[in-house]
């Protein structure tokens, strides 16, 4: 008598052929936005993307140019740029 | 069966680890979330003989916090935890005339480990049974105020005779949904889902005993006729002796129309104790922008004791202002025709209150 009772339940909404939906229950905390978290609805970390790594990955970037750009125009540029920027430091009021 | 469990907890676990070793990118998408809700009520109860003011916690959706985090651990796959604890003072569950105030304190909800794929989802630890929850699907907008779970708001009040004595059943004794077997440690497994449906099953232990469970789950969304869920679920709990065992089976089933009109239905059947025991729900509703409003009727059958039936009648109120907060409020009324022959007071219950998500 039960499995013909959940039979019946599983066939009359099998016979719907709706698109499936998330359902959230009900006494589940919400979903969406947090009064303090934002739109996010949670404080969130991603330590994969931390900034310290990504400051990291640029200097080694700028190593790497410096490297491969000594003797070059844009190189003479950027040290004339470095001796402007000393000398303005030092007649700085 | 612990036995079992414990070799197929184990093959589990090692299957984890081995695949932990193989993170392709350790730090790569681990996402970690906290989030959380408070959720606090005034409730008024007049049992005919006393009436008193009491600042609950809602047990309907008590409050909380969460900590998950997942992580990819191959292409397509993903290991993930999630710890959820709540800290109730005053529960509306667990207040009486006698016990206002009830101390806080933590208690478990989640302590999960999972890993998901194509293949479904595989959960190891402390968590929903399969079919935790197919007791209440509900659509309305108005569970927080009040739902199947009738011996969530008022359940520990005892009702009175004429003469104002304490008569013995509670209301949560005598009208609960029989939810199956709420959390516990278990080894549980969902299918993906095909067209709206899934199945679930869980393994575990509760009350130092064997439970199983098993739920067929649907949600779908119907067009201009709106959006239907529902399940259907069964446990059963192992006893030292045959007359101990407790096997419930029920489901419940919500239709939400896209006018806003909705319909909730729920019947249970629980067998321990060498009784049977029935529970029958039934609510009505309709949403309006940023309302929702709902009646709501239940009875519970041979609970408390062989031939007792204990009925509920309610209304509730829900308008949620921002997405981050619902304000409630919910009145209903408990009715015992007790067996005994006891002419047992009505409860009356009143409550307003709101929950914030943080």
């Amino acid at each position: 008598m039960k499995a013909l009772g959940l039979l019946a339940l599983a066939a009359a909404l099998g016979g719907c052929g709706a698109a499936p939906f998330d359902y959230h229950q009900a006494g589940e905390i919400k979903q969406g936005p947090g009064v303090f978290t934002g739109n996010e609805g949670a404080l969130v970390f991603k330590p994969g993307q931390a900034k310290p790594a990504a400051a990291s990955s640029e200097a080694e970037e700028f190593e790497r140019w410096k490297r491969s750009a000594e003797g070059s125009s844009e190189y003479r540029e950027f040290q004339d740029w470095r001796e402007w920027r000393e000398w303005k430091q030092r007649n700085a009021r | 069966m612990s036995n079992r469990i414990a070799v197929l907890s184990a093959a589990v676990g090692a299957a984890l680890l081995a695949m932990s070793g193989q993170v392709y990118a350790q730090a790569q998408g681990i996402e970690v979330r906290l989030s959380g809700q408070v959720n606090r009520a005034i409730m008024h109860v007049d049992d005919g003989e006393e009436s008193e003011h009491f600042f609950v916690d809602n047990g309907i959706s008590s409050t909380r916090f969460r900590l998950s985090a997942t992580a990819p651990l191959t292409q397509g796959l993903r290991l993930g935890s999630v710890f959820e604890t709540e800290f109730q003072s005053n529960s509306s569950s667990a207040v009486t005339m006698a016990t206002r105030d009830i101390a806080a304190e933590f208690n478990e909800r989640h302590m999960d480990v999972f890993l998901e794929g194509g293949f479904g989802k595989v959960s190891l630890g402390q968590g929903d049974g399969a079919a935790n929850g197919a007791m209440e699907v509900d659509l309305s907008g108005t569970s927080v105020a009040h739902w199947s779970g009738t011996n969530n708001i008022g359940g520990g009040f005892a009702f009175r005779n004429d003469a104002g004595g304490l008569v013995g059943p509670t209301i949560g004794s005598s009208i609960t949904n029989q939810d199956f077997e709420s959390r516990y440690d278990r080894l549980r497994y969902d299918t993906p889902k095909f067209g709206g449906f899934s199945l679930a099953g869980s393994l575990g232990s509760s009350g130092n005993e064997d439970v199983r469970e098993f739920a067929l789950w649907y949600s779908g969304d119907m067009g201009g006729l709106g959006r239907l869920a529902g399940a259907v679920g069964f446990s059963k709990q192992d006893g030292p002796i045959d007359t101990a065992e407790d096997e419930v089976t029920g489901g419940s089933v919500s239709w939400l129309h896209g006018s806003g009109f909705n319909v909730t239905l729920a019947h249970s059947q629980r067998e321990t104790g060498g009784r049977d025991r029935d529970f029958t729900y039934a609510k009505l509703g309709y949403k309006f922008g940023k309302h929702a409003v709902s009646l709501d009727w239940g009875r519970g059958e041979h609970q408390s004791a062989e031939d007792d039936e204990s009925t509920m009648v309610g209304v509730g109120y829900v308008w949620a202002p921002v997405a981050w907060a619902d304000i409630y409020a919910a009145a209903k009324r408990h009715t015992l025709d007790a067996a005994s022959g006891v002419d047992a007071q009505d409860i009356n219950i009143f409550m307003v209150g709101t929950r914030v998500k943080f």
